[in-house]
Parts: structure tokens; sequence; C-alpha cells
């Protein structure tokens, strides 16, 4: 009972300001406001008479695409050679390879301007690429090894004692059973990359602009609720994809 | 003298300082079934891994059917292993699992169906093809993994400890199962387990190994019957080890216990063991003159068993097996009895 009433109050807590700005999307009035004030959709026409949020869009789901395909190829096999090192060392080096959660991003994005402008990759697409793999890849690992410390090892030496090779062995063995902690690294990369402003705002070049930074500049010089109405596309866009894809690959039930 | 099918040449592995297996030398014959027979970290499972390829030897040879293997990769040497785990895949059903080894090996896809089933009914699981792991008992769970490495028709079959997941009853019906089907299909096997009595009942020959070496290599009876170490008496079964010194044809305990020597013992002088296994003592109620007299200072109940536990005048303990039949005598704790053996019945060890 009394976690019944617990776990009601948290769910308001955290849904509390995804049902405000739901919400205000849809008010009347030239301003955000709670409650909204009369019903009307011309904010999301707003939102999708603009180009350059638009192209955001376009440009944000590029990036988060690109740098969540190296980031879940590059952390499942850094997690598999983790998980399968049992020499000295070990701990060292998977503490180092997951230190980019806990860096700052502010000094990652400042480091990586200094590096790419030695290297001639300041401004460049394929250096936001690099640089969000590398956010994001450490994610991966964690939920891939994860993954595997449920995985029997006794698996892959049955699969290279019945003929199979290493290949084999990883695409009709390992990979299927490790699958759901790669599927959930993949979404998570991809959500954390779609959603990086800091280190973007360091590293993207003129006309480069992803829609985290492009709402950031825009709420600079306007509080219109045309912001509101992206912010409910993007909700609505996660409950019709994300949801079903969670639910389906990633609940406990199914693992 | 059959052929030989494998070969194991001074086989070592060194792991930092020691040796986990240090310089091993073993020759199976085709068809036979040997059991590696040790506590746990004696270097077995690591012997047997070397030879299936999964660890690299330090040092030495492993030949199969004369070639060989030493430096081939895992998937290339032809072997059969069920794991301790059973290790079946659990996103694929039992056919899946049977099948997986056939399609690795590039057999023809119009053979891989009647390949499987034809494993299914070896092992008396035929209809169960599409079935997960996970719907499958234990004991089931362990025939796919027989069936898994029985359709291959590998060279060499190997067990790691295979049984020890299974209830007791269901161990004891494995052990013989396995041991059908081993000569059945006649192909040569390892079979590493620590339980004296699965190694006794499943081998050809037992091959005892502690810390990394063969302590003695023989027929289960060999093994039981004539332990040329201290630490065989010990392991294989029960013994009552009294250890001493051999002078002037006499075993003398260190507590001064005296014996006459077996029959057919060398005349060896200095530190020595005797050994008696518990149910070659016989006990008489009350001791006669000149015989053994023992004290009875526990009794326990062993299924069918009755064990004593004996003090003798000097100070030695002994250990005592009867059979508890119905009719038979037993002996409070706590009342002297006379004791003796035949002479042929003790062993002296180094």
């Amino acid at each position: 009972m009394i976690l019944t009433f617990v776990n009601a109050l948290i769910l308001l807590f955290l849904t509390a300001p995804i049902i405000v700005v739901v919400a205000t999307a849809f008010t009347t009035t030239g301003y955000p406001v709670f409650p909204p004030q009369g019903f009307t959709l011309k904010w999301f026409e707003r939102f999708l008479a603009m180009p350059e949020f638009t192209e955001a869009v376009r440009r944000s789901a590029m990036l988060a695409l690109a740098s969540t395909a190296i980031a879940a190829v590059l952390g499942t096999f850094s997690a598999l050679a983790l998980a399968r090192w049992q020499g000295r060392g070990q701990k060292a080096v998977a503490a180092l390879m997951l230190s980019p959660i806990l860096f700052p991003a502010i000094v990652l994005g400042l480091a990586l301007l200094v590096f790419y402008s030695q290297i001639g990759l300041a401004g460049s697409f394929n250096g936001l690429i690099i640089a969000h793999s590398l956010i994001t890849t450490p994610f991966v690992i964690r939920l891939v090894m994860a993954s595997l410390s449920e995985f029997d090892p006794a698996l892959e030496e049955a699969a290279r004692n019945l003929g199979a090779g290493w290949w084999r062995t990883f695409l009709q063995i390992t990979l299927p059973l490790i699958r759901p902690g790669v599927l959930a690294g993949a979404v998570f990369a991809f959500i954390l990359s779609f959603d990086e402003l800091v280190v973007t705002l360091f590293l993207a070049g003129p006309g480069m602009a992803t829609l985290p930074v492009r709402i950031y500049t825009y709420v600079e010089y306007s509080s219109t609720p045309t912001i509101s109405a992206i912010s409910t596309t993007l909700i609505l866009a996660w409950v019709l994809i994300g949801v079903p894809v969670y639910v389906r690959f990633l609940s406990i039930k199914h693992v | 003298m059959s052929m030989t099918d494998l070969e194991l040449i001074g086989l070592t592995k060194t792991y930092g300082s020691g040796a986990a297996v240090d310089n091993l030398n073993l020759s199976v014959a085709a068809g036979e079934l040997v059991a590696f027979l040790g506590p746990s970290g004696c270097g077995k499972t690591t012997t047997l891994r070397m030879v299936a390829g999964f660890v690299e030897p330090t040092g030495g040879t492993i030949r199969v059917q004369g070639r060989d293997i030493t430096e081939l990769a895992p998937n290339k040497r032809d072997m059969g292993m069920v794991f301790q785990s059973y290790a079946l895949f659990p996103h694929m059903t039992v056919a899946r699992n049977i099948a997986f080894g056939l399609h690795a090996r590039r057999v023809r896809r119009s053979e891989v169906a009647p390949r499987v089933a034809a494993a299914l009914d070896l092992v008396g699981l035929s209809g169960m093809e599409d079935r997960y792991p996970r719907q499958l008992s234990g004991g089931q769970q362990q025939r796919v993994a027989l069936a898994r490495v029985l359709a291959l028709r590998p060279k060499l079959l190997l067990f790691d400890e295979p049984l020890s997941n299974l209830d007791a009853k269901l161990r004891v019906q494995m052990r013989h199962e396995i041991r059908r089907l081993q000569k059945e299909v006649g192909i040569t096997a390892l079979f590493v387990t620590h339980d004296q009595e699965e190694a006794m009942t499943i081998a050809d020959r037992i091959v005892v190994i502690n810390a990394g070496r063969i302590e003695q290599a023989g027929t289960p009876a060999e093994i039981y019957d004539h332990p040329t170490t201290r630490f065989v008496a010990d392991f294989i079964g029960t013994a009552n080890l009294i250890s001493g010194t051999v002078r002037n044809g006499r075993f003398r305990s260190k507590r001064g216990l005296e014996f006459p020597l077996p029959t057919a013992t060398a005349s060896s002088i200095g530190e020595m063991a005797l050994a008696i296994r518990p149910e070659k003592i016989d006990i008489a109620p009350t001791p006669s003159p000149g015989q053994l007299a023992g004290r009875v200072t526990r009794r326990t109940r062993l299924g069918s068993v009755i064990e004593y536990e004996l003090a003798l005048a000097s100070g030695d303990i002994l250990v005592v097996q009867e059979q508890g039949r119905a009719g038979v005598d037993q002996h409070e704790p706590g009342s002297t009895v006379g004791l003796q053996w035949r002479r042929e019945d003790l062993r002296l060890l180094p």
C-alpha cells in the first residue's frame, strides 16, 4: 500500500516535466503556459515549416545512426576482449575504457577541439561522428559486459569443439546470446548521441548544427511554444518507435 | 596389442611457477575408455582441455592416430567433448543443437536430418527434435549433449565430469549408459572425474593423477587391489595406512605394533606404509589367545555396511567394515574384539 503510494509519487515526479511540455505545445498563447489555453496545432506547423529545424533533425539522426553503428561494433568487441582477458591489468584497462563516462563533457569537448585542430578534423562531420562514438562506446561496453557475465564460456568452447571457426561461433552462438546487451547499448548510444549538446557545440562547423544545438541557440532569443512542439514530436517518436523496441528486445521477460 | 589412438608425450602445463600438469605420458588404445581420476586441482581437467585444444601446452606432444595435433586449432581436431554444464545452445532446438556441428563440418544438407535423427535415436530421445534445452530435464540435456558429439562420429570422445550435475540415481544410470554407447560406437574416450566409484564403473583403465603427475594407471581391479602408492591406496576406496619401518623381515609401526610382512613382498628396507582395506579385516566377538585385540571406539551404519573404528593397544587406529546382514553380531562401542586378516591382503607401499 505504502509502496504503491510511493511509486505513484515517483512516477508523477518523473513524468511531470513531460506532461507540462506536451501540454504547452498545444496552447494558443504566444509563449508556453501551463495549463495551456485553448487548443491549436499551429506550433507543430511552425516547426515543420522551419527548414533549419527539419534539417537539424535529419542531421542529428544521421549523426546518431553513424556513431551508434560504430559504438555498437567497437563496444561489443571491446567487451568481448575485456570479458575474456583473465590476465593482470584487465581491471585497469576496463576502467580506462569506461572512463569517458566519468569525464566532464565540457573538458572532453575542449580536448577534442584542440586535438582536431592539430589533425585537421575540426569542423568536419566525420569529426562529429568520431566524437559521438567516443562518448557512446563506453555505454555499449558496459551493457554488453553485463550480458556476457551471464554467458557460459563453455558454449563457445562447445561450438569450437563441434568444428565451428571463430566467425561462425561468434555469429551463431555468442552474438545471439548477448543480443539484449548489444541492443540495449545501441539504443542507449542512439539516445545519447541524438541528445548530445556540449561536445557538439565545440566541434560542429558552420552549417552543421544538430537539433540540440539548434534548440539551444533558438531558446536564447525566442520563447514560442515551437520548442514544446519539437519536444512533443520527439517524445511521440520515442513512444512509437523506442518503446516497442524496448519491450520486444530488452524487457526482462525476454532475456 | 591394439592400435594406439591417442598418445600424450611429456605433456606439461605450467602456470606462473607451478606445474598444473607435469611431464605426463600416456598411450590410449583404440576403442579404450580411460578415466582420469584425481582430487580437484590435480591437473586432470587441464590435461583434457589440452587434448581438446582449449589450453596450450607449455611442453610435450599430443598425437592422435599417429598425427601430431599439438598446434592444431580446437575446431580442426575432430573430437567430441561433453561438458560438465552440457553447454547446449539455449537459443537452439535439440535438432539444431545436434545439426550445428554437422553444418560446421560441411556435411551435405541432405545428410544432416538423417544423422540428427539417428543420433537422437541412439540416446533414446526420438521425437524431442523441436524442444528447447530449458524444456528438458538434466538427464535429457545430458543425452542431447551426447547425441550432439556422437552425430559427428569424432576420432575421440572427451568427457569433462559430465555426470556431476545429475542426482545420485540418474548418475549411476548414466554411467552404464555412457559406457554402453561408447562401446557401441567404438570411439576412444577420455573421461575426467573425481568420483572413484564412477571411474571404477565406467572405465577400462583408470589413470590416477595427483599434483599434475600420474600416480598409477591400470584396470579398476589393479588400482583397487594393487595400489602402488599411499596416495592411490587412500584415494581409491578407503584404506588403513600404518606407517613404519621394515626390519628383519617384519613390519614395525611407529607405535610399536609388529606385523608379519605380506607374501610376495620384496625385502625393502626403510620408511614404508602398510595398507589394508577395511573390508578385508575380520572381527571376532572376543579375541582368542594370541590374537590382535582392539576396542570399538565408534560404530557407523553406512547403508548396507557397518563401519567400526577400533583402537589397538599400541594406539594405532584401524577402520573395519562388515556387511550388516541380519543374524550377524554387531559389536558394541566400548567392547573389545579380536582382529584377523589374511596376510596376502596386506600391501606394503613406499
